[in-house]
């Protein structure tokens, strides 16, 4: 069954009258079904607020509200509608911009509530903590993720209040169900996972994971291996790293991955098969499993502190490789936010600086909305002064006219809302979760939070932006309005603060945006140091796939040469450690076929590459990078020798840096290439013919399903591996994009309303000026002595500070960041100049044209 | 002649509701109207006529039973009350007399008159 949106039902109960309250959402429960069915859902929803919005005089009808205040209130929306008619252009001018505003606010408030409460659908959430490790790295505590085994066997003997306590373990493997072959991230759990999280079921129940040759499956990867048969009592056969195969059968599926699940199970195995895996005791507190997460009675983690500071005495007395410092619990809502700081998270999710950023960002241009709503307020309120005279003297009293201009605010408010929640749904929301790469649903965790929010935008824009005309205006006697002793407006303060004001935000976010953008910019076009395109690298098992394999591509046509490689630039990066006297450096180790080099087109910058056919001769030899040459201080690096992996080598090649991860991930590392005698290659890389990369990936693929019919097909196209990287890198310059735009649309926008309501104001002067032989130029001079100023300052406060503040946190966004190029600030200033120059000047033309003998003929 | 003038809507929305007979509830009256006469009613002008006739009692209703579709709400069915017919009638009358009234020949498309 189709139901609205929970927003759109809420605003239809508020317009529903008493009587008829049951029933008539029952009609509409049905209507919107079949429009759904036979028009579509944009129509349904707009066909409903409109039933919703044409109810709203019966209920004023049949409420029990005073039929003078009926009058009064349909009175004061009849003139506010008036007003508002009476200057289209400014009209909509505000609305807009306040829509703009409110929908990009809807976004990221959204976004931020959608962060907060990841993990919500858990019931037992607020009481589930992961332990997390604290260990001494140079000198200061790092969180590691993995905890020692025993530990939460120790934990619920020791202490009543833990619940569960259940240990995770995440491993590669094989899975295979008939003819499909996949590489997959497993995860074994304790029994208790079940319980302690409560991912929802499709099949199956909770205790199946009791049962230890089942595996439960995630949706997903139900339809990947089973496609549409029922996955249920099938057998998967799983080979892990050790070698070792066992055969599964699925007792469970769980129900499509919740939207707001930092971390959810693929395939799920009871721990057991682990420990078999593995032979290990699970007394061992030398040994440290993927997570632990415990989940107590009450809510309080401080019962368990002393005993886990106790732990971490008899783990340290167990003499492993890494020693614990202590425990921290950390809850599961938390956790996410939090992922940044831990080494081998279990949950990923932004960290607090990001969440609370953006709707920051968001409070921000609704702020600027508000501003320019203010400012076209009050010139239009002047035109009114003599309206609200007239009422003083017919007997309003000072709260009537507050009143009068609130409905106006409220209205204006009531509608930009409309059309907020509009554009938010049909644009914003479904933009920024392309952009952010996850489903983000259209709705607040809570009505109560939607309610809230809403509110507090109702009367940040309805009272907030309206009181001050209200306030301001309603103050002034009759007689000194009609006297005309009141002049306002025009040169108000207030209103020339505000302009400056939003300029100044608009000329901060512009050049801020502009300076991140020029940096992304600068990031996509760095080099990688060696030429990806048309290289393919395919995953090998063993040297027999490895040597059949390369028989199949060298006779494919298309392949212009097979190398292989043990660990590959930018896929399988290895790090080792070189002593060299007492230093000790982390250098990155490839061991490669002669021809690698050419084959990615490393540039050699001295020396030679490898030989072929030399294989004895070339295992005493070795190739550095850049980087590591002048770790070691050396000058020239040809022929120094060195010894690695248990051989005395002579360094014969010096090759230029290249970048193994993507900028900024990494900094880039010494390098050391090998070519041993007796390789072991886990990758077999290609170059094939310009534009023949996918057919000779079909060829090789065919050819790996007959040489290891057992075994996933994994392939690389190297010019795509940074793809996810470069990904974000242009999510970055979208997101900055639009938020400049937004800004630049706004200040625009409020300069032109608060212009052309001015400047049509004036009109009647310019044509006396004109008449009196005034020339375009006098005219324009008069209109830039008024404005002139405020764009200047503004400009002058804005331009250095928002350059100084963003350049200081450029290297927080980024960490590669070039030095801000004074071309960029250029163009941001001329692209702000130009949009306001065109803005004020359509309005200036306007002035110049005025004809004296049309604007002075009649009243 | 009566106190009440019944307007052309609540007529119409009146007959309707006799055509329904047993099936008379607001959407089936709004689609009813929209069918036989072409054009669009909004369920905002048709509660407020449906709450005006029951206000003056032409009209009564009452709730029937809840559906699944209707997200467990219930219907109300509206029935046309004695002086409802009475209204209705008169209505009827005063148009038919108003019909013969009309001099034969004046309307070429009735040559006839009535």
């Amino acid at each position: 069954m189709k139901t609205p949106p929970r927003l759109l039902l809420k605003l239809w109960q508020l317009c529903v009258p008493d009587i008829y309250r049951d029933d008539l959402e029952g009609d509409m429960l049905e209507l919107y079904q079949e429009r759904v069915l036979h028009q579509s859902l944009i129509k349904a929803q707009m066909l409903m607020l409109f039933d919703a919005l044409s109810l709203l005089k019966l209920k004023a009808i049949t409420s029990k509200i005073s039929i003078e205040i009926q009058i009064m209130i349909s009175n004061y929306i009849k003139t506010s509608s008036r007003a508002l008619l009476k200057n289209p252009v400014t009209s909509s001018i505000s609305i807009f911009g306040l829509a703009l505003a409110i929908g990009c606010a809807i976004t990221t408030f959204i976004w931020m509530d959608f962060q907060l409460h990841l993990d919500s659908f858990h019931p037992n959430v607020d009481r589930t903590y992961q332990v997390v490790s604290q260990v001494m790295e140079k000198d200061k505590l790092a969180l590691h993720g993995p905890s020692p085994l025993p530990i939460s066997q120790r934990l619920l003997e020791d202490q009543p209040e833990v619940k569960f306590a259940v240990r995770m373990q995440y491993e590669q493997a094989n899975v295979r169900f008939d003819r499909n072959v996949f590489q997959e991230r497993v995860l074994f759990a304790d029994p208790s996972f079940m319980y302690a999280f409560e991912f929802p079921l499709q099949y199956g129940n909770r205790a199946a994971l009791e049962t230890r040759g089942n595996v439960m499956i995630s949706e997903e990867m139900a339809t990947k291996y089973f496609g549409e048969y029922d996955p249920m009592g099938k057998e998967m056969v799983l080979q892990f790293a050790q070698g070792t195969k066992q055969t599964f059968i699925v007792a469970g599926v769980f129900t499509e991955r919740p939207l707001n699940a930092s971390f959810a199970p693929s395939i799920l195995l009871p721990l057991e098969n682990y420990f078999d895996l593995q032979l290990q005791r699970d007394n061992d507190w030398s040994r440290f499993n993927s997570a632990t997460f415990v989940v107590l009675e009450d809510t309080n983690p401080s019962a368990l502190e002393e005993t886990l500071a106790s732990y971490a005495k008899i783990q340290n007395a167990a003499n492993g490789e890494l020693k614990v410092e202590g425990f921290e619990l950390i809850s599961l809502p938390e956790l996410s936010h939090r992922s940044w700081e831990i080494h081998q998270p279990v949950s990923y999710g932004n960290s607090l600086d990001g969440v609370y950023g953006m709707p920051f960002v968001g409070t921000l241009l609704l702020i600027m909305a508000c501003f320019n709503y203010v400012n076209v307020a009050v010139s239009t309120a002047t035109r009114r002064l003599k309206e609200i005279a007239i009422r003083k003297v017919m007997g309003s009293a000072r709260q009537g006219i507050i009143l009068l201009f609130l409905v106006e605010n409220f209205l204006v408010s009531m509608f930009s809302i409309i059309l907020g929640v509009a554009l938010c749904y049909y644009f914003f929301q479904p933009g920024f979760s392309a952009m952010a790469g996850i489903e983000i649903p259209f709705a607040f965790s809570s009505p109560q939070f939607a309610m809230y929010f809403f509110i507090s935008i109702f009367l940040l824009t309805g009272i907030v932006s309206g009181a001050y005309p209200a306030f301001y205006i309603s103050k002034f006697q009759p007689n000194a309005i009609i006297k005309g002793s009141v002049k306002f407006g025009s040169a108000n303060l207030f209103s020339r603060v505000l302009l400056t004001l939003q300029l100044f935000i608009a000329f901060t976010s512009i050049i801020g945006s502009l300076i991140f953008t020029d940096n992304a910019m600068f990031i996509k076009e760095l080099d990688w140091g060696y030429e990806p395109d048309n290289v393919l690298a395919i995953k090998v098992n063993d040297q027999q796939q490895y040597d059949l394999l390369k028989e199949a591509a060298l006779n494919n046509n298309a392949v212009i040469s097979a190398v292989g490689a043990k660990g590959h630039v930018g896929i399988d990066n290895r790090f080792t450690v070189v002593n060299q006297l007492e230093d000790q450096i982390k250098t990155l180790a490839y061991d490669i076929s002669p021809g690698y080099l050419e084959t990615l087109k490393i540039p050699l910058l001295e020396g030679r590459y490898f030989e072929k056919n030399k294989s004895l001769e070339e295992s005493k030899s070795m190739i550095v990078n850049r980087a590591f040459s002048d770790r070691m201080g050396w000058d020239s690096p040809i022929g120094k020798t060195l010894t690695f992996d248990g051989v005395d080598r002579t360094v014969v090649g010096l090759t230029e840096n290249v970048h193994h991860t993507f900028f900024g991930y990494d900094e880039i590392r010494p390098m050391i290439f090998t070519a041993s005698e007796t390789p072991k290659y886990n990758y077999l890389i290609l170059k094939t013919e310009q534009g023949n990369t996918v057919i000779v990936d079909g060829a090789m693929q065919e050819a790996f399903h007959q040489i290891a019919p057992d075994d996933p097909y994994s392939k690389y196209y190297q010019d795509e591996i940074f793809n996810r990287a470069y990904n974000n890198v242009d999510s970055n310059i979208t997101l900055m994009m639009t938020i400049a735009v937004i800004s630049i649309i706004l200040s625009c926008l409020g300069l032109y309303g608060l212009l052309s309501f001015n400047i049509q104001k004036r009109f009647k002067e310019f044509g006396i000026r004109k008449a009196l032989g005034a020339d375009w130029q006098h005219i324009v001079k008069t209109i830039a002595k008024q404005y002139a100023p405020i764009i200047l300052v503004s400009f002058l406060i804005g331009v250095p500070i928002a350059t100084y503040f963003i350049n200081g946190t450029g290297h927080s966004m980024f960490s590669i960041t070039k030095p801000l190029n004074p071309w960029t600030v250029m163009l941001a200033l001329t692209i702000i100049i130009t949009s306001l120059a065109v803005t004020v000047f359509s309005q200036i033309y306007k002035a110049t044209k005025v004809n004296p003998s049309e604007v002075l003929k009649s009243e | 002649m009566s106190k009440h003038q019944l307007g052309e809507f609540e007529e119409i929305v009146m007959l309707t509701i006799g055509i329904l007979n047993e099936e008379a509830y607001g959407l089936a009256i709004k689609k009813e109207i929209e069918e036989r006469l072409k054009r669009s009613v909004s369920m905002g002008a048709l509660h407020t006529a449906l709450y005006r006739l029951e206000d003056k009692g032409f009209l009564t209703s009452e709730l029937g039973e809840a559906t699944k579709v209707r997200g467990g709400k219930p219907k109300r069915f509206f029935k046309v009350t004695i002086s409802g017919q009475k209204e209705l009638r008169q209505a009827m009358e005063d148009r038919q007399q108003l019909w013969r009234d009309i001099p034969s020949g004046v309307f070429e498309l009735f040559p006839s008159g009535k």
